[in-house]
């Protein structure tokens, strides 16, 4: 089992903003902020997939939101700071890639039950790195000291090829 | 400056090839460094750039593979080295040094310390010649130096055997010190090791034109030395057996050579040569203290980032200000021996720390953003299959570590290596070590009797189930793998081989 963690900044207006955190669907947490700056937890225990993750405001009433002059002054906001995994912080392209709505890359949201939505795999270390791992050769290319996919399946057949050597010879 | 008077007007400084091309040589910042503190005028060239700019990639690969080991005897490569060298000789022929210092860091450099030594003779340069670094003390078949080989074939004049940094001082002022072993001795002399680090001369960069290692793999920056010796006593190292005594700086003047390199090169990359960087806590923090004063004097120094190897220790030695400090001083890169995840077999390599120490750093460096290179060791003489899974559930429990850089790496070199002069090679009979070759200085083949389970078979199948966890946790491996996997099927044949002729036999 492993824990997602996620670093809020929130902003109060007539009251603090609630969220709610949903897997697949399934609601995890319904969580009222009562700080500027709060941190979330939920246990995943999931089935070995791809998944999406939804976090949206809800409850949100007129009076959360001050409008003077047609423009707004002051609202019940929540923006994503930090996504973490067991306590670890994951890179920020991480929590860029989640849509708000239609937007993508959008951390601070306001509106009453849109959801920002974020796709994921688990195992979710494993798939954090391979994520990590082709971004990096996406950027950096084959190059001989990066690791990559085509090396990994290379240096497990050059591990099997090794293990065979050894089991055959008289040692 | 010294008042007393040198006795050579020029130097010619010049490091060996064609091993650590990715950093300036330490040995020949430190012949700069004599040479400034003497207000010597010298020249200084690395035989490893040179190499770079001449040879073709393929020509420096080919080379590259074979000069590690010497003698050659290869008569091409030779040429090919010598295409090299015979600039520098007529370089150094030019410039009118009437003394040439050559800094061999390893014995993998003989072969180009031996060729470019041929090569002055050939250029009939009228200079003194010395010679100096761990590569040239390398005992031959006869028991003698290869330094000494060398000057009985009359291609240097001196040697200079152990610690250098004080005996050359005298040497240039014409004076002889204990360690200066001239041509005509016949029986070698080791320099005295030094006590106080803080008189050895500061390695001088100014000469140097680091751009150019820029272009190499990994430019690991500037290397400093803290320390010598080490406080523990792992019993598969053998540092112990060469530096008898641990021995340091203090922190401020540390700190102040990095400003000094800053301040001549603008380098924000340095590495330290110390067996351990916090060996003294006491000397890690002072000179940690010191960086962080010298950050804010020139503007934070945006980039700083500093590596060395380290040794974890109990969290009331490393309380948090100790990382908070290594984090705001750029000490964030460390090479840190966790060598097993099984405290028991750790308590027996003399590493005095435990599993939850270990987890403690983790959580500390995760906080503070300092990226952790883990040596690890497999198959250690009295490593259990017990002790071996709970290595493997140490490296599943960090592998969310290598998310945020806290494990950038973990170095594994092959299944352990017994090495002579360490206190391990000293227990062969406590342990029932047996089958080794005693004439080597490293084995992979020998026999455990007091761990039967753990014949040769079964270490090399640790070391394969090791490299495939981390593979399959998606750890990223080193390119030397493959180079690793092919050396130990060499060794494998060989064994096996001499295995089935003694049967023979």
């Amino acid at each position: 089992m492993n824990e997602l963690g996620f670093e809020f900044k929130a902003t109060k207006c007539n009251g603090w903003p609630k969220i709610r955190m949903s897997i697949d669907d399934d609601i995890y947490q319904e969580y009222k902020f009562s700080s500027s700056h709060e941190c979330v937890s939920i246990p995943i225990d999931l089935l070995d997939g791809n998944h999406t993750l939804a976090i949206e405001i809800y409850g949100k009433s007129q009076s959360s939101t001050v409008v003077n002059d047609q423009q707004i002054i002051q609202d019940q906001l929540v923006t994503l700071e930090n996504i973490f995994v067991d306590n670890v912080k994951l890179p920020d392209n991480f929590k860029y890639s989640g849509t708000y709505g239609q937007q993508p890359s959008c951390l601070t949201w306001g509106e009453n039950n849109k959801q920002w939505l974020w796709n994921f795999s688990t195992p979710i270390i494993d798939w954090i790195l391979k994520e990590k791992h082709r971004l990096t050769e996406e950027k950096y290319g084959d190059h001989y000291d990066l690791w990559s996919e085509k090396k990994k399946e290379n240096y497990l057949r050059l591990l099997d090829k090794f293990e065979n050597d050894i089991n055959s010879l008289n040692i | 400056m010294t008042s007393t008077p040198l006795i050579f007007k020029k130097a010619y400084c010049v490091a060996s090839a064609q091993v650590y091309l990715d950093r300036p040589p330490p040995g020949l910042a430190f012949l700069s460094g004599v040479c400034d503190k003497h207000d010597l005028d010298h020249d200084i060239c690395d035989l490893n750039l040179k190499a770079l700019e001449i040879l073709t990639e393929d020509q420096y690969a080919r080379l590259a593979e074979v000069t590690p080991f010497y003698p050659l005897t290869d008569a091409d490569a030779i040429n090919l080295i010598n295409t090299v060298i015979d600039p520098v000789c007529v370089d150094i022929k030019n410039s009118g040094a009437d003394l040439i210092m050559l800094t061999v860091l390893t014995y993998h450099q003989n072969v180009w310390a031996e060729q470019f030594l041929k090569r002055l003779k050939h250029y009939n340069i009228q200079a003194t010649i010395i010679v100096g670094g761990s590569g040239i003390a390398v005992p031959q078949t006869d028991g003698q130096s290869w330094a000494r080989h060398r000057a009985n074939e009359g291609l240097i004049d001196y040697y200079v055997l152990g610690e250098g940094d004080q005996v050359l001082d005298e040497f240039l002022k014409g004076n002889t010190a204990l360690g200066i072993n001239s041509k005509d001795v016949k029986t070698d002399s080791w320099a005295i090791q030094v006590e106080d680090l803080d008189q050895t001369p500061i390695p001088s960069y100014s000469k140097f034109t680091l751009r150019e290692y820029q272009r190499l793999e990994q430019g690991t920056g500037i290397s400093l030395t803290g320390s010598r010796g080490c406080v523990r006593r792992c019993t598969f190292c053998d540092v112990g057996h060469y530096w008898k005594k641990f021995r340091f700086r203090n922190g401020k003047s540390i700190a102040e050579e990095i400003e000094k390199h800053y301040l001549e090169t603008g380098s924000l990359s340095y590495f330290f040569t110390d067996s351990l960087i916090n060996g003294s806590l006491k000397m890690f923090h002072d000179m940690m203290e010191h960086i962080i004063k010298i950050r804010q004097k020139h503007n934070g120094m945006p980039g700083l980032k500093i590596n060395g190897q380290y040794i974890v220790r109990p969290k009331q030695f490393h309380k948090e200000e100790h990382y908070r400090l290594m984090r705001d001083s750029g000490v964030i890169e460390l090479d840190t021996g966790i060598e097993s995840g099984s405290d028991k077999v750790r308590e027996h390599m003399g590493k005095k720390f435990s599993n939850e120490d270990i987890d403690y750093h983790m959580e500390m460096c995760s906080k503070y953003g300092i990226m952790n290179n883990l040596l690890m060791l497999v198959a250690y003489p009295t490593e259990t299959r017990k002790d071996f899974e709970d290595t493997i559930n140490m490296i599943k429990k960090y592998q969310k570590y290598h998310i945020d850089g806290t494990v950038v790496d973990v170095s594994e070199s092959l299944p352990l290596i017994l090495l002579k002069n360490t206190p391990l090679y000293d227990m062969v009979d406590e342990l029932g070590i047996t089958g080794h070759d005693r004439d080597e200085y490293n084995n992979l083949t020998y026999d455990i009797k007091s761990n039967p389970e753990l014949d040769i078979k079964e270490r090399f199948s640790r070391y394969i189930e090791f490299q495939k966890t981390l593979i399959n946790l998606n750890y990223q491996r080193p390119g030397r793998v493959p180079i690793h996997l092919e050396e130990m099927t060499k060794v494998i044949k060989r064994f096996s081989e001499e295995k089935i002729k003694n049967v023979r036999t």
